[in-house]
C-alpha cells in the first residue's frame, strides 16, 4: 500500500540587523516523535529534512527526553562548514512522523553540539520511494510503501 | 506572514519553543526538548509541537558526515 503525504513548507522571518523583516522563507519541516524502550515522545518535534545531510543528526537532549543513553552509542564525527567538527552517538529508534501512519526504525546520531534536528539521505530519505520537494506551492511530498520500495 | 510568528522569531531566537496548533502562541520555551517538557507537564495547556527558532538575522546550512 503506498502512502502519500503532503507537508506545507514552514514559513521563518528573515529579519536584519536593524530589525526589519526583509524576506520570507520556507523550510521542509516534519513533526517527528521518537521511541525508546516503549517510551514515545510526548510532544512531536520539528525536524528539518535535509537532502544535504548524509544521515540522522538530532540533538542530544531529544534522546535523553525519552531516556536514551546518548553516550553509549557508537561515537562518529562529523564536519561542517569551515571544517567545524562534532562528535555524535548513534542509536537506534523507531521514529514516527505525527499524525501519519509512517514509522519506521532506523539509526539516529545524536549530538551535544547539534540544536537542529536533521533527517537525512541513510536513515530518513531511503525508507521513502519519493521525497518531493514541490517549490511552486510550498510542500513536501512524501510517497511511503509499507512493503518496501 | 502572521505577523505573531514574526515577533516569536524576534524574542525567542536560539530557543526551543512549544507552540499552539496555529504556531503563533509560544506556550513555554527553553533551552532544551527536556527543558521545555518538563514545563509543558507543570502546565494544562496543551503544545502541538516543540521547535527549536533559528536566529532570523543569520542564514542556516546544516552539517555533513565523515
Amino acid at each position: 500500500m503506498l502512502i502519500v503525504e503532503e507537508i506545507p513548507f514552514t514559513q521563518k522571518p528573515a529579519i536584519s540587523a536593524e530589525g526589519r523583516v526583509t524576506a520570507f522563507l520556507t523550510q521542509p519541516l516534519v513533526r517527528v516523535q521518537l521511541t525508546y524502550n516503549h517510551k514515545i515522545s510526548r510532544t512531536p518535534v520539528n525536524c528539518l529534512v535535509d537532502s544535504g545531510a548524509d544521515h540522522n543528526l538530532f540533538p542530544a537532549h531529544f534522546a535523553e527526553a525519552i531516556g536514551v543513553p546518548v553516550k553509549k552509542g557508537r561515537a562518529c564525527t562529523y564536519i561542517g562548514i569551515g571544517n567545524s567538527k562534532l562528535i555524535a552517538y548513534s542509536h537506534f529508534l523507531t521514529l514516527t512522523l505525527t499524525g501519519t501512519s509512517i514509522a519506521f526504525k532506523t539509526k539516529i546520531d545524536f549530538s551535544y553540539e547539534q540544536q537542529v534536528p536533521l533527517l537525512g539521505r541513510v536513515g530518513f530519505f531511503n525508507y521513502f520511494q519519493e521525497v518531493l520537494f514541490d517549490e511552486q506551492n510550498e510542500k513536501l511530498v512524501l510517497k511511503f510503501s509499507r512493503t518496501g520500495k | 506572514m502572521n505577523k505573531k510568528i514574526v515577533e516569536i522569531y524576534r524574542k525567542f531566537a536560539n530557543k526551543w519553543v512549544a507552540l499552539n496548533e496555529s504556531n503563533d502562541k509560544v506556550i513555554t520555551s527553553g533551552t532544551s526538548i527536556v527543558e521545555v517538557e518538563e514545563k509543558l507537564s507543570k502546565t494544562k495547556e496543551k503544545a502541538a509541537v516543540i521547535t527549536f527558532i533559528l536566529p532570523p538575522d543569520k542564514n542556516f546550512a546544516p552539517y555533513a558526515y565523515s
